[in-house]
């Protein structure tokens, strides 16, 4: 027991050792964590991948010159048939698969982030609002969010990319659907956000801190940026990195009704899709490599949100 | 190692031998309670006192086996009626506990289960331990409700907790906790949590019923009052180890120990008025920084170089022991010593001005009124408006403390944060100075100390801003001029400049509470609204504040409203005061006339109730049940 267990005891120390002792508890945590370690990880892999596909794909999948449908649905280079040029194969129009995930993850990535940005933005500026100033901002607003919540989220993401859709000429759709789909995800993921940072601020406001400075003097909106926001903002962290998995598995699902991401600009979703097209006819590697990507990605944002819930949450920070 | 045990010869109930806790830490393990003696004989009851921190109520948890992992008894023997505890499984102790020992904690609301009646708790409690039927335990229950002083107990038995009061509930869980005759009770705080009309009754019945029964009771309070009043031997408890341990008369008439003469001089006192209170600097070590030798050397006057060193042992003197260096016969801890060392306001100080500076006109404030149409309807339909405060009418004179005292719910705290102006007030007018408070935005000459010193302080704030915002925020000063104004504050309220960089989580309870006060100074104030400043704090960090407060009353000429439902420190603070009862104000009055000639009879009640240690000394006969010190082996 004691050879096996010194080793690891011996791995956590020296990790922990790494974190001044003066550090945020949260710190202390991750460093403890090990499972938020390899999701961070990981994210970080698949996040730099898709910053720098440019440089690192083989390919540029855009590019028609690169595009020959002799190689069409190559498998991947392992199998028999494979091709060395193409290490994960190709899909059905001779697109090197390795650089289209790449790039895909590049835009599911870009739509998830700024879809959450969008959501938070709104339900934090809202729901702080809501729960400091009250009276019939704080009924309306909540209501609004009582009917949004009953209404299942990728149905108004749905509605909302096809009324952009209808509104925008043809040639202006393949330009601005990738910002339809982000509006759509964000105005339909708002609520949650609201909800909470209602409830951060009114449990804020009441605390004594508060009153002190409305005593003093201090303006509403200074009060509510400088004193509630701080205070409020952790669990809104929690909420904004487990709703990054879901805007991403929105985007995928969006796309893969078809309503998302053009096939001209790829992303995981669309790619799955297309891949779907093709897995019952032995093809698997046009759906497998994009699928597993995206399980990567929403899995590792789930551990790392879960994390973070912990870290964050006071009861279990209380060890001496 | 020595052992107290009483000299009647009785053999004890509970026996403690050198017990020790362990608690991991960041930095290695740490010890909150640290080789603890003491042993408790039928009937009588042991007092253990101590600050937040000294290790009383995590000794009361070892007894009856509930230390939470990952914290565990590492050291010692636990004897009840001869009976080794300590080592037994968890399953053996569910057996004791409940059965053998009894427990009463601080909140009766948690202890009982607000899903079932108090009547089938106490049944379900004695059909768990004893052997009789249903209709037996329906019986004995309600003569327990009944001999704890509940009227109408068998209907009290179909009252789910709810519906009870605080003080009812609280004997409920006296019932439950004697419903299987124990031999042992152990009180966690037992009363903290009552208002002082009920805490009195608390204590004698609690004390009434052991001593009748012939139940040893461990009471752990922080509340000299409680010891007191209801203990008849205590043991005073300082960074996990027991400095003091003697009759209770001896120990609180003459202490031994300088920290306990420190503790027992700075509580305020009903009966008389001093101009300052005797006051201990510093504050409990923390766990993981405890002093080497006698933890109590780096806050002791008398502290010597032995001190520092080594650790006392408990020394016996006739009537108890106390673990001292200092030779206890020739102790120099005379009354001389123990003078307040701030200078006597107390003769300087007179009302200089009679014009009142705040004007308090028929104020009401009456909640469920004036809420969200939604809720306007619902509150019509119960049609039920609460009046907080009710019709009230006072002044506040230039110069003076005023105090508002009543009990919890009556309506103080709002009246206060009315007339700071952060309630509007449903019908009447607060004056500030002649000028209506409801109207006054941006002002700066009325501030604001808060009770609770971790919630009045925004935690991801640096001191620096917290106590710059109200010069910043007014524009009194800038640049150099903020920090010149805030090192200078806080070193006029005891901190240092070198705090100013630090986060308030780096402070203790009574640190943070002096930020509260620079941060209401800085601004240069003529009212500061003090809402009950000390209720959270430990008495010896009381004393400091209320020094403090008082001293920079002096200084700055500043006028205090002073809220409070401790009587003993608004005796000590307040010039004049108002007692609130259901959010009216029964009696105004000087605060010498209130003390000595009450008119009112809840006033009256009131400081009945009140424990006063002096009084409770002197009634109590001198020790016949002395201690004699016996010498184990080992």
């Amino acid at each position: 027991m004691a050879e096996i267990a010194t080793p690891v005891s011996a791995g956590r120390l020296k990790l922990a050792a790494l974190a001044p002792r003066s550090e945020s508890p949260v710190l202390r945590s991750f460093l403890r964590t090990p499972s938020a370690m390899i999701a961070a990880f990981v994210l970080t892999c698949l996040a730099l991948t898709a910053l720098l596909a440019p440089w690192l794909a083989p390919f540029d999948p855009f590019d028609p010159a690169n595009v020959s449908l002799i190689d069409a649905m190559t498998p991947p280079l392992w199998m028999r048939d494979g091709n060395p040029d193409y290490l994960l194969g190709t899909d059905d129009q001779g697109r090197d698969i390795l650089s289209t995930v790449m790039f895909g993850l590049r835009i599911s990535m870009t739509v998830g982030v700024a879809a959450v940005v969008v959501a938070m933005t709104l339900g934090v500026v809202i729901g702080l609002i809501a729960g400091y100033a009250g009276g019939w901002f704080e009924s309306l607003t909540m209501r609004i969010v009582d009917i949004q919540l009953t209404i299942p989220s990728i149905l108004l993401a749905l509605m909302i990319d096809g009324v952009t859709r209808v509104v925008a000429s043809r040639e202006l759709q393949a330009e601005i659907a990738i910002y339809a789909v982000i509006a759509a995800i964000g105005f339909a993921s708002w609520p949650p956000f609201a909800r909470v940072a209602r409830s951060r601020a009114l449990v804020e406001r009441n605390k004594e801190y508060v009153q002190a400075a409305r005593i003093i003097g201090v303006a509403p909106l200074r009060i509510l940026l400088s004193h509630i926001l701080p205070n409020a903002i952790a669990p809104v962290l929690v909420i904004a990195t487990i709703d990054l998995g879901l805007a991403v598995l929105a985007e995928a699902a969006l796309s893969f009704l078809g309503v998302g991401m053009p096939p001209t600009q790829p992303s995981l979703g669309t790619m799955i899709r297309i891949g779907g097209n093709h897995l019952f006819s032995g093809k698997w590697w046009i759906f497998m490599t994009p699928a597993l990507t995206l399980v990567m990605i929403v899995l590792s944002v789930n551990i790392l949100g879960d994390w973070l819930r912990d870290a964050l949450n006071p009861k279990m920070r209380r060890r001496v | 190692m020595f052992i107290a045990t009483p000299r009647n010869g009785l053999a004890p109930v509970l026996s403690v031998e050198g017990l020790r806790v362990e608690l991991p830490g960041a930095r290695g393990p740490v010890f909150p309670v640290r080789d603890i003696s003491f042993s408790i004989v039928a009937g009588e009851t042991l007092g253990v006192v101590g600050e937040s921190g000294a290790g009383k109520s995590m000794t009361g948890s070892a007894v009856l086996g509930l230390i939470d992992p990952p914290g565990r008894v590492t050291g010692g023997l636990i004897r009840l009626n001869g009976d080794r505890i300590d080592n037994l499984s968890e399953t053996q102790m569910q057996a004791i506990r409940g059965r053998r020992i009894g427990a009463i904690f601080q909140d009766p609301m948690t202890a009982l289960d607000p899903l079932f009646t108090v009547g089938s708790q106490i049944v379900e409690t004695i059909l768990t331990h004893q052997d009789l039927d249903a209709k037996q335990a329906h019986k004995k229950a309600i003569s327990l409700l009944e001999s704890v002083g509940l009227p109408s107990p068998a209907q009290r038995m179909e009252d789910y907790p709810h519906q009870l009061s605080g003080g009812m509930r609280q004997r409920v869980v006296i019932a439950l906790a004697l419903c299987n005759d124990p031999e042992l009770v152990i009180a966690d705080e037992p009363t903290t949590a009552l208002d002082v009309s009920t805490q009195a009754q608390i204590i004698s019945l609690l004390k009434d019923l052991c001593e009748e029964r012939g139940v040893a009771v461990m009471l752990v309070t922080h509340d000299m009052g409680v010891i007191a009043e209801a203990a008849d031997r205590v043991a005073v408890m300082y960074a996990g180890r027991i400095v003091e341990i003697g009759s209770v008369h001896e120990v609180l008439r003459k202490p031994r120990h300088p920290y306990t003469r420190g503790l027992v001089n700075s509580i305020p006192r009903v009966s008389r008025r001093k101009a300052s209170l005797f006051q201990i600097e510093g504050a409990m070590p923390p766990l993981d920084a405890t002093p080497s030798g006698c933890a109590f050397h780096p806050r002791c006057d008398f502290a010597v170089d032995a001190c520092s060193k080594d650790l006392p042992p408990l020394r016996a003197w006739d009537g108890g022991a106390s673990a001292c260096w200092l030779p206890v016969d020739e102790s120099p801890l005379d009354d001389q010593s123990l003078a307040p060392r701030p200078a006597d306001y107390e003769s300087r100080f007179q009302i200089p001005d009679a014009a009142p500076l705040v004007e308090v006109d028929q104020v009401s404030k009456h909640f469920g009124s004036a809420a969200s149409w939604l809720s306007r309807f619902t509150a019509r339909l119960s049609s039920g408006v609460n009046r907080a405060v009710d019709d009230v009418s006072f002044h506040i004179l230039r110069g003076e403390t005023f105090a508002l005292v009543g009990e919890s719910g009556c309506g103080k705290s709002t009246l206060a944060r009315m007339i700071v102006g952060l309630h509007p007030a449903t019908s009447g007018m607060v004056r500030f100075g002649g000028v209506d408070v409801a109207g006054m935005r941006r002002q700066r000459r009325f501030q604001m100390v808060f009770q609770d010193p971790y919630a009045s302080l925004n935690p991801r704030w640096r001191v620096f801003d917290i106590v710059a915002e109200p010069v910043r925020t007014h524009g009194v000063d800038a640049g150099a001029g903020v920090a010149r104004r805030v090192h200078e504050i806080l070193e006029k309220v005891g901190l240092s400049a070198r705090d100013a960089d630090k986060y308030p989580h780096e402070f203790s309870g009574g640190q943070r509470q002096r930020i509260s006060i620079a941060r209401a100074l800085v601004s240069e104030p003529e009212l500061i609204v003090c809402d009950e400043p000390t209720s959270a704090l430990d008495v010896s960090v009381q004393a400091q504040i209320l020094n403090l407060l008082k001293s920079l009353q002096h200084e700055f000429g500043l006028t205090l409203l002073f809220i409070s439902h401790d009587l003993a420190v608004v005796r000590h603070m307040a010039d004049r005061i108002a007692i609130m009862q259901g959010g009216r104000i029964v009696e105004t009055g000087n605060a010498n006339d209130i003390f000595t000639r009450p008119a009112h009879s809840y006033t009256r009640a009131l400081l009945a109730a009140v424990p006063d240690i002096d009084v409770a000394i002197a009634r109590k006969a001198p020790p016949d049940h002395g201690l004699k010190l016996n010498r184990l082996s080992g």
